[in-house]
């Protein structure tokens, strides 16, 4: 099979035609006349690596109504995603090796995405008894994370990234600190004072950042701390940052870089998120965060639920917005055309980062690489609506909006695994 | 009358000043009725308002039965505890109910912030009114509030307002903020810090002195306490809460000539204020009951001038 993709902008720099076969790319030239079995017009959409992405929320096993892992697959290729982390709250938890063969296996027979599972850092998620973590990883998990929550024993805590670092795991942390944000539904400020709504502090967050960080720079683990939503945030990583610089790294979701508080005012589900949307001083902050380095990577933090559960009153909806399928379009919508971020940005935010986390190698859009590739045009606009969303959680904070930016191919390993051209 | 276009009263912050004063101005009008000897009119006629509570309140949902059959409505009656939800069934269940059930206003008392906003947004040809959500707003008893202030000073503007307690917690005291604010009345909040939501500092002057927030005061509003709050640690103790922030004789004694004390009841006596204060000729607490009468009615009449039949 020969794919040839005629016209993209290569990282949004240089047009040219691109030939793929048996999974690689195999020329890039400005102008190549080969016969292909599939030929491609796409006249200066621009051509990325497939997004590697994270933290998700698949909901698999457990939670058909929510997600299934086929329509996982295929809101997560409509996004540009060929890579996905799964995190492990799922019902019953991703505590044990059967669990985590048979989410890459699924995945495999589905055969659009590859998932790296993320396994829990205690059973049940109790946080109680530690996860066979050596087995976990042996079976494939990437690493291990009790996402959803924080393990609230520091004690237990110290534990966790010392056996993770025995094993060679990374530990991905959800740092919140219970006592201080129980009853809470959104950030704690003027929008929560205004809304009569219960308040999540800040210094929910930033406690369980501190305590994580301190923790795992005292037994030398690696850590990535996930979904940050704050400036104060940022602050404190990139004080630890300089002291462990290989030992940290951090995310944030889409949803902080484009929405503030501001955006609860009538009491939408759609925009109720664990961590809260913080302020526009926070997202302005997190923006520069990711523009020089101080984060890491964006990660989305796909949380599908069915409608019947977004339907209900604030305080009673579940926490989590879906993401896949907005993340590179949204991204482009409001930064890169903007001028805000560059195409290499996108790259190393979306592709490089994330892959570098888990521990594998960028990809390069040069010949003998691997074909796991994105095409987006920036300029075409298309409306997010729940028809529009492969995923079977239409809670997205984007319904309504109109983006500019769509996914016109996802290819991966040399095969067009979605195709809106 | 004219400034009225709302079918929904979910909360003071969305309103603006004239329709404040419209509502204010309507009460006026329909006071003198609960004075006649027949006590009925027949404005509200064939309609039928569904009193939904979720949350036991009997003094509002008296107040709000009385205003409806003092305009001559026919009134449903939905005592509905949260454990409901629990069972699975959804506030837009509810809703779907009362939509077959025919009524034409809804009053709704709810445990959870936004509930009323929700119904209002689903129920598109039913009024909704907001009898108290979670601790967002309170908007009837706010009016109650601003009319007893208004009937006692004639004006609100430029009246120094103080709210005493828990404000973190009081959906009287948001509606009342916002509100008064709105009326241009001066509001200024007293209490512990721990009961203060962060932010409050915009939109009143914070106290945490009692006898320093009482000077020159003119309407006094105390909270009431719930006593649960105490467990989760806000305050050590009843004791030394009714010591800092507590109405006592002696604090009666410096207050000066003009100022009245006000309460959304019901009092916990001997803690927010000692009954000799409730009970004293400053207290304005019994007007205020007959004021949220008045008050009702004025927004069942003004809303089924809108909601159509
Ligand atoms: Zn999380």
């Amino acid at each position: 099979m020969r794919v040839l993709l005629r016209g993209v902008d290569i990282l949004g720099e240089n047009r040219a035609d691109v030939l793929l076969e048996k999974g690689c790319i195999v020329r890039i030239a400005p102008s190549l006349s080969i016969s292909a079995d599939k030929v491609y017009d796409l006249d200066g959409a621009v051509l990325l690596p497939s997004l590697c992405d994270i933290h998700t929320h698949s909901r698999q096993p457990g939670s058909d109504e929510s997600e299934t892992l086929e329509s996982f697959s295929k809101a997560a290729v409509h996004g540009g995603v060929t890579m996905a982390c799964t995190m492990p709250n799922t019902n019953p938890v991703v505590d044990n090796p059967a669990i985590v063969s048979y989410l890459i296996r699924e995945a495999k027979r589905i055969g659009l995405i590859d998932i790296y599972p993320v396994a829990s850092i205690t059973m049940g998620q109790e946080g109680k008894i530690l996860t066979e973590m050596a087995q976990l990883k042996q079976s494939g998990a990437v690493a291990v994370s009790e996402d959803g929550k924080s393990v609230e024993s520091a004690r237990l805590m110290r534990y966790a990234f010392e056996y993770a670092k025995t094993v060679g795991l990374l530990v991905m942390v959800h740092c919140e600190d219970p006592s201080l944000s129980e009853g809470g539904v959104m950030n704690e400020g003027d929008v929560s004072l205004r809304l009569g709504l219960r308040g999540i502090p800040e210094i929910s967050e930033t406690i369980g950042i501190l305590r994580d960080l301190e923790i795992a720079t005292y037994v030398g683990a690696r850590v990535h701390i996930c979904h940050i939503s704050l400036g104060r945030s940022v602050k404190i990583i990139s004080r630890y940052k300089r002291f462990y610089p290989h030992l940290i790294t951090c995310e944030t979701a889409p949803h902080y870089l484009i929405f503030t508080e501001e955006d609860v005012e009538g009491y939408p589900t759609n925009f109720k998120m664990n961590p809260p949307l913080r302020r526009e001083q926070d997202r302005k902050t997190l923006l520069r965060a990711i523009k020089s380095g101080k984060i890491d990577c964006i990660a989305t933090d796909h949380a599908p639920h069915p409608d019947w559960e977004k339907e209900l009153e604030f305080e009673l909806s579940p926490f989590g917005v879906v993401g896949l399928e907005t993340w590179l379009s949204a991204v482009v919508h409001y930064f890169v055309n903007s001028g805000q971020l560059t195409w290499r940005d996108v790259k190393r935010l979306c592709c490089d980062r994330p892959r570098e986390i888990l521990g594998l190698s960028p990809i390069d859009l040069t010949e003998g690489n691997i074909a796991d590739l994105v095409v987006i045009d920036p300029k075409r606009e298309w409306r997010v609506e729940a028809k529009s969303l492969f995923s079977r959680g239409k809670n997205s904070p984007f319904l309504g909006k109109v983006l500019k930016g769509k996914v016109l191919l996802t290819i991966k390993s040399g095969k067009v695994v979605f195709e809106d051209v | 009358m004219s400034v009225w276009k709302r079918k929904d009263l979910l909360g003071l912050r969305d309103l603006s000043r004239e329709e404040i004063a419209a509502i204010l101005e309507t009460a006026k009008s329909f006071k003198p009725l609960l004075f006649r000897e027949v006590k009925k009119v027949p404005t509200l006629k064939g309609w039928t308002v569904a009193n939904l509570f979720f949350e036991p309140s009997t003094r509002t949902r008296v107040s709000f039965e009385l205003a409806e059959k003092r305009l001559s409505a026919d009134t449903v009656n939905i005592s509905s505890s949260v454990s409901s939800v629990i069972k699975g069934e959804t506030l837009l269940d509810t809703a779907k109910n009362l939509r077959s059930l025919v009524c034409e206003i809804i009053v709704i008392r709810h445990s959870i912030a936004g509930a009323p906003h929700l119904l209002a947004k689903r129920l598109a040809d039913v009024g909704v009114i907001n009898a108290g959500d979670g601790i967002n707003e309170h908007p009837t008893q706010a009016l109650l509030d601003m009319f007893s202030m208004q009937e006692r000073f004639g004006r609100i503007e430029g009246l120094r307002v103080l709210i005493v307690g828990d404000i973190l917690h009081s959906r009287v005291a948001r509606s009342n903020i916002w509100g008064l604010r709105k009326m241009k009345a001066e509001v200024s909040v007293c209490g512990p810090l721990t009961l203060m939501p962060k932010g409050i500092d915009k939109f009143a002057r914070v106290y945490t002195n009692l006898d320093e927030a009482l000077i020159d005061k003119d309407a006094v509003i105390f909270l009431r306490i719930q006593r649960e709050r105490q467990n989760s640690g806000l305050f050590p103790s009843l004791r030394e809460y009714h010591r800092l922030y507590g109405m006592t004789e002696e604090r009666m004694g410096r207050l000066s000539s003009k100022t009245v004390i006000m309460h959304p009841g019901p009092v916990n006596r001997g803690i927010e204020m000692v009954p000799m204060v409730a009970d004293g000729d400053r207290s304005i607490i019994l007007e205020q009951v007959t004021n949220g009468v008045a008050v009702r009615m004025a927004i069942l009449y003004l809303i089924s001038t809108v909601v159509r039949r």
